[in-house]
């Protein structure tokens, strides 16, 4: 921070200048960047640290560069501070470019600490086992840089920009081993799903633009609800703009469906989640989706009460022939979970079996999104925020007995885990632990986030939440099929081979940490709870 | 820490404890996991002779939560006005505290001050209104050993736990079969630590169930019950035991999310919000009959599934035939109870409406004698000996259903005894097959004959229960399905009439006739099955050289027997040790109905 604040004394500006444009510039953009620069430390730290590891990479013997590691994680805790130190603040940054308040705050800590647990599986992941880490470790900093910046988005511009430093080092990522036909098969179908979805988010802010003459995500509700609306006098005209502004929303909403996995742009997820790397898998299913939900909540917010100024439960939130956009988001939230679960069901691969599982919570997630703007208790992004920290604990869990497993045996198919109740006791009980929390059987993390999303929904009422939830728990129940049959084949059948699997300390600590973490969401809930229900946006 | 927290979690924690055994010590782990067992067994019948000493009982309910109101009150800021003294607090829970009676429930609107109250005094208000609705229900007098404990504020969610004359026996219940589970389970070596660590698991699971007196405990414990019960059939059952597993897994959690379902419309349409049972018993019949019938419903097939109510049985009869003889008999034992329990303890007092509603009477009453008549049918087909006895248990399970939907005392008081009475019978009914199982290493009934000659002490123990079963006069079974059968058919039993003209046109006596075939059918299979197994010329060779009842499985089986017997002659003790809550809950269903 200080080193910060001398800089910014640094920066005053000292030349006298005549010109109206610059004095503009002078008096009102200057100060107010300089003035944001000091809110902007995490960013700042992630990309130092970024920086600083490739070129520490280039000095360093390569039976070293694996350790890079620790700077990887030290490089995540260091932001931890500045965010912790501005957690309560709520302004706009950067001419309303990003923001900082709360919300950001949550989930860029959330980012940063969701990111050590993948630093400590690369690190034991044997696939990158004698390599340099240095480019790894990087890109994977500046994904977790682009993310951090999509939470703090307010604006089309960083908003699309932000989304794209995290496409494109996770196009590297999954791509990272390149002789690997699986892995370059992936990440040429991640890239070209990635730049279609672009594309089509562009469009749809381009249409938003057109509507609102602004690019921030503040005056989306421009177009439904103020003065200037009464424009709209004429019937047809009016249907026009709201056919308009269906297509914008539906446009727009393709480009961030392709980051959480949701239908219809969830495709490229089985082949990529089975083609990366495992430990980028994890971080793809988890931090990646994550930031998707974050910029949803955002964006969406500006359609609702949390950024734009609405009323709760405004009804004059309506697209195309007056229907809700929130009863699309029901419907996509319902085929988005049945088809994730449906798929799920014959799958033989884990990795496989996992991106359909990740598919379906994308569902689940939908669920908290459609409430947005209503008039509850408790909130979409509560509910969103304390499914994410539950997810990452199972999600996580489970990738990390994965690549242990995987670590031994160099394979995550379903058929190589006969039997791993006998040869990895721990492993199993803890993958069986994390199974359970993913079905969303008490007492785990995964069941209070389910129990959490209910809430929301049933508290909201009316026929569309209540058939939502009794889509979602039919989808529970669907879903122990296939996460079931995990546990089946470690304990109910007997394996080829009895040989014990040894696993390392480092990655049996990860295992521990989120066998801890899905208990303690359950039973110290509150503790969670109490950051959760507080996450304010910035109006 | 009270004597019921350690009755729910002593399992769980011997569970921990025989976690840091090493697997090898198999004796260890089988004498640890008794003992814990046993001594859990001593607490609940600690509780028992406890509750016997009715209102001097210790941790009444009424006095506990009087209790947390009083706390509750004190650390709130309530005001300028009230903060002098302690009358200022008596005179703010006069003001604002005061519950209307309104159709017999209590009623408690916010005050319309409300707004101009600090934050903390509007906390308090809740918290304290919502318990004081809990205390005006008249089961709370007879709710003992309560333990209240604030878990997830923020959803208020606590920790309360308590037994009255409903749950109670069922506690007593399942600690005494797990012990004698245990002692069963002694030639178990395939995994012992495991099987132990989620038997305990299971036993835990169990009690909590019935002990719970908050919805959303109720459903953790419920749900706790599901993964050892998975395990446990799909480690160590037979052949088709994958199949199975996942069947009961998967049809239970179906159930058990549409009750997640209702539990949470329940949550949001009653102001307080609450997950509070007693506060619910209170507050939900006030809820209009469209959605009262819904949530019903909702609830009702998750129980069903569990008891398991046709259409709902074929679970069972695949987890009973693929179960360990030990596991069978704690499914059939306490598992199915939970069924009953639920419908009970939540549907009827939350939902009276529509527990006295015609419609679902008749359709309860309807079920029950499909059950019946439809179980002994199946019974009688059967030619697995542990089938017949699966499917035995879905017609002794239509009994409860019979007496529930009668809704007088005599028929509730049949129904919950018949619950206890099958969990000793049919306990005792897979233990017996599973003895001649363990020597033929079948269960193929056409193929046995002639075990009387050979093991002469286990036929002696096998009738006593069978008859038992079959409902002998003398036997414990006799009573029960005698109560259940007497409400049924009485409609006039009861302080009020007014049953009559409500029921009268489709709970007719037919119900009760056709269900009456039942008894007749089960005492053709059953004295059909004694005959082939026991009785006649031995088929084959080996058979002459099985040994008899084994002390291990005499001692699983006697005190079963010995049960069979108390109760059945004795069955007075357990009715009124019954009454009380019995009494209170089917008054506040039959008082829903406005008389």
């Amino acid at each position: 921070m200080h080193l910060l604040n001398h800089l910014q004394a640094l920066l005053t500006l000292p030349v006298a200048v005549t010109a109206p444009g610059v004095e503009q510039f002078r008096d009102t953009f200057y100060p107010a960047i300089i003035d944001s620069l000091k809110y902007f430390g995490p960013e700042t730290q992630v990309a130092v640290a970024a920086i600083a590891i490739l070129l520490l990479d280039l000095v360093l013997p390569i039976q070293f560069s694996k350790h890079l590691a620790w700077a990887a994680i030290l490089g995540c805790l260091a932001p931890l501070s500045g965010i912790g130190h501005y957690y309560e603040d709520s302004k706009s940054l950067f001419l309303g470019m990003l923001v900082i308040d709360p919300f950001a705050n949550f989930f860029k800590a959330f980012f940063l600490l969701g990111s050590i647990p993948v630093i400590m599986l690369s690190f034991v992941s044997r696939k990158l086992e004698g390599r340099r880490m240095g480019e790894y470790y990087f890109i994977l900093l500046s994904s977790v840089f682009g993310a951090m910046l999509m939470a703090s988005s307010t604006h089309f511009l960083t908003l699309f920009l932000s989304l794209e430093i995290l496409s494109v080092c996770s196009y590297i990522l999954v791509g990272y081993f390149r002789t690997e036909r699986k892995g370059a098969e992936a990440a040429l179908k991640y890239i070209i799903y990635g730049s279609i979805a672009a594309a089509i988010m562009g469009y749809g802010f381009s249409l938003w633009y057109g509507m609102t003459g602004s690019g921030e995500i503040s005056s989306l509700a421009r177009v439904f609800w103020s003065p200037e609306h009464e424009i709209y006098t004429e019937r047809n005209q009016q249907a026009l703009a709201a056919l308009t502004v269906t297509f914008a929303f539906l446009f727009v909403f393709v480009g961030f469906a392709y980051k959480i996995a949701a239908i219809p742009m969830h495709f490229w997820a089985p082949d990529v989640y089975e083609g990366a790397p495992t430990v980028v898998t994890a971080f793809l299913s988890v931090i990646s989706k994550a930031a998707g939900f974050a910029i949803l909540l955002r964006f969406l917010g500006g359609l609702s009460s949390s950024v734009s100024g609405l009323a709760p439960g405004d009804m004059a939130v309506k697209l195309w022939a007056g229907v809700d956009w929130r009863l699309i988001l029901i419907v996509i939230s319902i085929l988005t979970m049945t088809l994730g679960n449906l798929a799920a069901l014959w799958q033989t691969n884990l990795k496989r079996l996992m991106a359909y599982s990740s598919i379906a919570h994308a569902g689940y997630l939908l669920m908290g999104l459609s409430i947005l703007g209503t008039a509850t208790r408790y909130t979409g992004t509560q509910t969103i925020a304390f499914y994410l920290v539950a997810y990452l604990s199972m999600n996580f869990g489970a990738f990390a007995v994965a690549i242990l497993v995987e670590n031994r045996l160099n394979s995550s198919e379903l058929e190589d885990y006969k039997g791993l109740g006998r040869r990895a006791p721990f492993l199993a009980g803890a993958l069986t632990v994390f199974i359970f929390s993913l079905i969303g059987v008490p007492p785990t993390a995964g069941f209070m986030g389910k129990f959490h999303l209910f809430m929301g929904i049933i508290d909201v009422g009316g026929w569309p939440y209540y058939l939502l939830a009794i889509a979602a728990a039919m989808n529970t129940a669907l879903s122990a099929y296939y996460y079931l049959k995990i546990a089946r084949v470690m304990y109910f059948e007997k394996g080829s081979s009895l040989e014990l699997i040894q696993s390392s300390a480092l990655g049996r600590v990860v295992v521990v940490g989120m066998l801890f973490l899905t208990f303690y969401l359950c039973f110290c809930a509150d503790s969670i709870l109490k950051t959760t229900l507080n996450l304010g946006m910035h109006v | 820490m009270t004597s019921i927290t350690w009755c729910i979690f002593l399992p769980l924690l011997t569970a921990g404890v025989l976690l840091l055994i090493p697997s090898s010590l198999k004796g260890l782990i089988k004498t640890v996991s008794l003992l814990g067992a046993f001594v859990t067994f001593l607490i609940s019948i600690g509780l028992v002779r406890g509750y016997m000493l009715g209102e001097s009982a210790p941790g009444g309910a009424d006095r506990v939560l009087e209790e947390r109101i009083e706390r509750i009150l004190d650390g709130a800021a309530l005001g300028p006005a009230y903060s002098v003294g302690p009358q200022g607090k008596e005179r703010w829970r006069a003001d604002f505290l005061t519950p209307r009676i309104e159709n017999g429930r209590s009623i408690l609107v916010k005050p319309t001050v409300f707004s101009e109250f600090t934050p903390g005094a509007q906390e308090a208000w809740e918290q304290a209104a919502e318990l004081i609705l809990a205390k005006s229900v008249s089961l709370t007098t007879h709710i003992k050993f309560v333990e209240y404990l604030p878990w997830i504020q923020r959803f208020k969610i606590n920790y309360f736990v308590g037994v009255d004359g409903l749950s109670l026996p069922l506690v007593a219940l399942t600690t005494l079969l797990c012990v004698l589970c245990f002692v069963w389970s002694w030639n178990i070596d395939k995994g012992t630590k495991g099987y132990f660590v989620l038997f305990l698991l299971l036993e835990s699971g169990l009690i909590g169930v019935f002990c719970a007196l908050d919805f959303f405990l109720f459903y953790v414990f419920w749900e706790i019950v599901l993964l050892p019960m998975y395990f446990l059939i799909g480690v160590w059952g037979g052949e088709n035991r994958i199949y199975a597993a996942i069947k009961f897994f998967i049809y239970t959690l179906v159930g058990s999310v549409l009750m997640l379902v209702a539990m949470l419309v329940m949550y949001f349409m009653t102001e307080p919000h609450t997950f509070n049972m007693l506060t619910l018993m209170n507050l939900a019949p006030g809820f209009s009959p469209g959605v009262a019938s819904l949530l019903f419903v909702a609830l009702f097939i998750g129980f069903a599934i569990k008891v398991p109510v046709f259409p709902f049985h074929t679970w069972l009869p695949d987890a009973h035939v693929e179960a360990p003889t030990a596991v069978s008999v704690i499914l059939a034992g306490v598992l199915l109870k939970m069924g009953g329990y639920g419908l009970f303890r939540i549907s009827y007092p939350m939902l009276p409406g529509t527990g006295t509603d015609k419609f679902f009477i008749a359709l309860i009453a309807v079920l029950g004698m499909i059950n019946i008549v439809y179980g002994a049918f199946c019974a009688l087909a059967q030619k697995d000996f542990k089938k017949l006895v699966a499917y035995s248990s879905v017609s002794h399970m239509g009994y409860v259903l019979l007496g529930l939907a009668a809704l007088n005392h005599t028929g509730v008081t049949g129904a919950v005894l018949q619950m206890i009475n099958h969990g000793v019978s049919s306990a005792m009914l897979f233990l017996i097959v599973g003895v001649v199982y363990d020597r033929a290493h079948h269960r193929d009934l056409t193929r046995f004959g002639g075990m009387a000659l050979q093991m002469p002490w286990y036929t002696g123990i096998a009738t006593v229960g069978f008859f038992a079963s079959l409902g002998l006069p003398g036997l414990n079974g006799f009573i029960s399905e005698f109560l259940c059968f007497q409400g049924a058919f009485d409609f006039r039993d009861g302080a009020t009439g007014s049953l009559i003209t409500t029921t009268q046109g489709i709970h007719s006596p037919w119900i009760v006739y056709v269900s009456l075939l039942g008894i007749i059918l089960a005492a053709v299979y059953i004295l059909w099955t004694i005959q082939r197994v026991y009785l006649g010329e031995v088929k084959r060779e080996e058979y002459k050289r099985f040994p008899d009842v084994s002390f291990r499985e005499v001692l699983a089986l006697a005190p079963l027997g010995i049960l069979c017997i108390v109760l059945g002659v004795f069955p007075n003790g357990l009715i009124e040790f019954m009454n009380g809550s019995l009494t209170a809950v089917t008054d506040l269903v039959r008082g829903a109905m406005g008389n």
